[in-house]
């Protein structure tokens, strides 16, 4: 039986790519001007590594779409916390519903096919208005589909919500997740329990959690040892999983092994380039990351530069839609050093 | 609020004006001169020794004997002067203050909260030069944030307010007004570029030193100074170009590594992006692409952005038959045209001939750094002033 529809054999995904780049170059003229004028239009057939690929941030600065207007069925915009602008990615329906398929296929890996119990280690004033909505609400909103129910953790004031915790913990059902921000369950939640606060739970648990690494980067904590504290804090957690995900390419995340590693899986690729000549880098070497996705037929995103930096480590396995895959393991480290933006105009810099 | 210098603060605000070119100014900042060139430190700052150089009472006296005419001229400060510096490149305050001082004018600085050694080295210089020509009252440096009750302050004082670089900056500063009577001088965002002659580059026997110039005017401040070139103009015949255009970003490719150039981590990143966001509006075409070195053409005149806003070694190029062709890529936000070529005298008969608001300074290239009282074709020491003919 064949319930999933991504490419497995390394040609078969080089086939993909190829014939996405293909299809933006033929429908998307911004596209078509960046390959041209860059590029040159010889990499569309090219290897992994020699397809075009475009900068993030892109997406800000134009409307980038490759199916017309009548059939957009949904842009989605980034949280724009960084800067002003925000990116804007145009779905249509087949590239929404293939990004929900593949996110479901991803997270089964960790979660399996049935929906459990989920405590959000967050606050819902996350969710509570869809207009003002962060990524932070949009994850939670995102994974809740994988939830049979939902309590919150904590409190609207980040204070810890004991009664909706008590009430998941007796939660009468074998496989339950926790899902949060990396940076929120350190410093909102781990930091204000001990190992003894909750201890019993019937079934096993699953902690997912994304959002990045920059603030815990900063306070040299590794995802080894964010994923031992929530062991120790949370003695029920069976296993502790990251993921890596991107607006730019919804659906197809990145999920991290229980041992604090990335893995790619059959809806991605990644590639880790030198920062000042772009050119790939072989395993172990530092590099910028760039992510691609076997998912966007709407937009030209399926391969991205990132400003992350990270590392290839090697090949391993993964599991996704209940079949074990080979994967690459990689790992991010952070955000890339910002340029010192030097000109005549900034004397004033910000507020 | 840092004051950088040991000055009497109050004092500097009420100090009063005095003649242009006073022996006393000058004697200290040829005090300064001494002190920043008897500092070895001095050697790893080539903008420190520069302006050491510049400094030097030989030099400050030529420049006074021009504008005081053998005694035809008598000039008098305005007043206090508030100088607002820019982040970009250090030092460039420092000839915004001897300019204000040279004029007879009591100077308070502002500059930028971004550290760098040279700024302190010259205050260094000023607090020892300080003592012997009392010049505590008449000079302070100061740091400070986003601190609106200072600069209101400073600005409802002046009598004199020089606001270097920045739209935002001169546009934040409009809402703090001056006394009606006191003179303000403005330098607003620039971008400049250079425009060379194909054959004459070819047929010079200095083809590596022009290269080397070229790196010197783009490089030390990694082309954010509003002085470097971000477009290079070709004049020629089209094989004539092609030939050059090798031979020079070849010669600028050796140039960096001899003087072994160390990009900033991340500049391929930065360069892509600029890279993309060109393509996606603007016919180009990829040319060079080298790690601090990316070279685009631009296939028509309007792709020539002179505001594309990308730094470290990146370059817009664009060949041309005739000077005339740059008036529809130069627009007033061009300051600076280095050139390369016996070309002076026709480029400003081109900026004559099409009526050009752009381009105010037409250098050598090599000297497009290079600091003098006439900026942006208006003379400081004559702004900053008040002239009296005898």
């Amino acid at each position: 039986m064949k319930d999933f529809d991504f490419p497995t054999a390394t040609d078969e995904r080089l086939a993909r790519f190829q014939s996405l780049a293909r299809h933006h170059y033929d429908a998307c003229s911004a596209y078509r001007n960046i390959v041209d004028r860059w590029f040159g239009p010889s990499a569309l057939s090219g290897r992994l590594e020699e397809l075009p690929f475009l900068p993030a941030e892109i997406f800000k600065t134009h409307a980038l779409k490759s199916v017309p207007e009548e059939e957009v069925f949904k842009v989605m915009k980034s949280s724009g916390t960084t800067s002003q602008l925000r990116s804007q990615i145009y779905l249509d329906r087949d590239t929404a519903r293939a990004q929900s398929k593949a996110l479901s296929s991803i997270v089964a890996g960790v979660l399996g096919k049935k929906r459990r119990p989920m405590l959000v280690i967050d606050c819902p004033a996350q969710i509570a208005n869809r207009a003002t909505f962060s990524a932070r609400g949009a994850g939670i909103l995102g994974f809740s589909t994988f939830a049979t129910k939902k309590f919150f953790a904590l409190n609207d004031d980040m204070s810890i919500n004991h009664e909706n915790i008590q009430a998941f913990l007796d939660c009468d059902a074998d496989q339950s997740f926790l899902f949060g921000f990396t940076a929120i369950i350190w410093q909102e939640f781990l930091s204000k329990i001990d190992a003894h606060s909750f201890k019993e739970k019937a079934g096993a648990a699953v902690l997912l959690h994304g959002g990045g690494w920059k603030k815990l980067a900063a306070q040299n904590i590794s995802s080894q040892t964010f994923g031992a504290r929530v062991k120790e804090r949370l003695p029920f957690v069976q296993s502790v999983h990251d993921y890596y995900g991107m607006v730019e390419q919804t659906g197809s995340i990145f999920l991290g092994c229980d041992q604090g590693y990335l893995h790619t899986n059959p809806y991605n690729h990644i590639i880790c380039r030198d920062q000042n000549t772009l050119e790939p880098l072989p395993e172990g070497e530092t590099g910028v990351l760039q992510v691609m996705s076997t998912l966007p037929t709407s937009y030209p995103g399926f391969s991205i530069l990132t400003e992350d930096l990270g590392r290839v480590i090697g090949p391993g396995e993964t599991m996704t839609a209940g079949v074990t895959h080979a994967s690459t393991v990689f790992e991010v480290h952070g955000r890339m050093a910002q340029a010192e933006i030097r000109g005549c105009s900034d004397t004033y810099q910000g507020r | 609020m840092q004051e950088l210098t040991n000055s009497d603060f109050g004092n500097v605000l009420s100090a009063a004006p005095m003649r242009a070119f006073d022996p006393s100014v000058l004697g200290f900042l040829d005090d300064v001169s001494q002190k920043i060139l008897n500092t070895s430190t001095t050697r790893q700052f080539p903008d420190l020794a520069t302006l050491g150089f510049f400094l030097r009472r030989k030099n400050l006296d030529r420049i006074g004997r021009g504008y005081l005419g053998d005694g035809k001229v008598f000039l008098m400060g305005r007043g206090l002067a508030f100088h607002v510096g820019p982040a970009n490149v250090p030092l460039n305050f420092a000839y915004s203050l001897v300019a204000s001082l040279l004029a007879g004018n009591p100077s308070v600085v502002r500059v930028s909260s971004r550290p760098f050694p040279q700024v302190d080295l010259f205050v260094d210089a000023l607090n020892a030069a300080f003592d012997a020509a009392k010049m505590s009252n008449r000079v302070s440096i100061l740091r400070y944030g986003h601190d609106s009750a200072m600069n209101e302050r400073l600005s409802q004082t002046c009598d004199l307010r020089v606001i270097w670089g920045g739209d935002q900056t001169i546009q934040t500063f409009a809402s703090i007004p001056v006394p009606a009577r006191a003179t303000e001088i403005h330098f607003a965002n620039r971008y400049s570029a250079a425009v060379i002659d194909a054959r004459d580059y070819l047929e010079t026997c200095e083809a590596r030193e022009i290269a080397q110039k070229f790196y010197n005017d783009v490089y030390p401040f990694e082309q954010n100074a509003c002085t470097a070139p971000k477009l290079v103009f070709w004049l020629g015949e089209d094989v004539v170009i092609r030939q050059a255009k090798e031979r020079f970003w070849s010669e600028l490719k050796q140039t960096m590594h001899r003087a072994q150039y160390q990009p900033a981590e991340g500049v391929g990143v930065r360069h892509f992006k600029s890279v993309a966001q060109l393509a996606v509006e603007a016919p180009i075409r990829r040319s060079i692409s080298h790690p601090s070195l990316t070279v685009i053409e631009a296939e028509t005149a309007s792709a020539c952005r002179l505001d594309h806003g990308a730094s470290e070694g990146f370059f817009l190029e664009r060949s041309i038959q005739h000077l005339g062709e740059l008036s529809d890529a130069l627009d007033q936000r061009c300051q600076t045209l280095a050139f390369v070529g016996d070309l002076k005298t026709d480029i400003l008969s081109c900026v004559a001939e099409h009526g050009m608001k752009g381009v105010d300074r037409v250098v050598p290239v090599g000297t497009a750094g290079h600091f003098s009282f006439v900026w942006e074709g208006k003379d400081l020491i004559r702004l900053m002033s008040r002239s009296f003919e005898l």
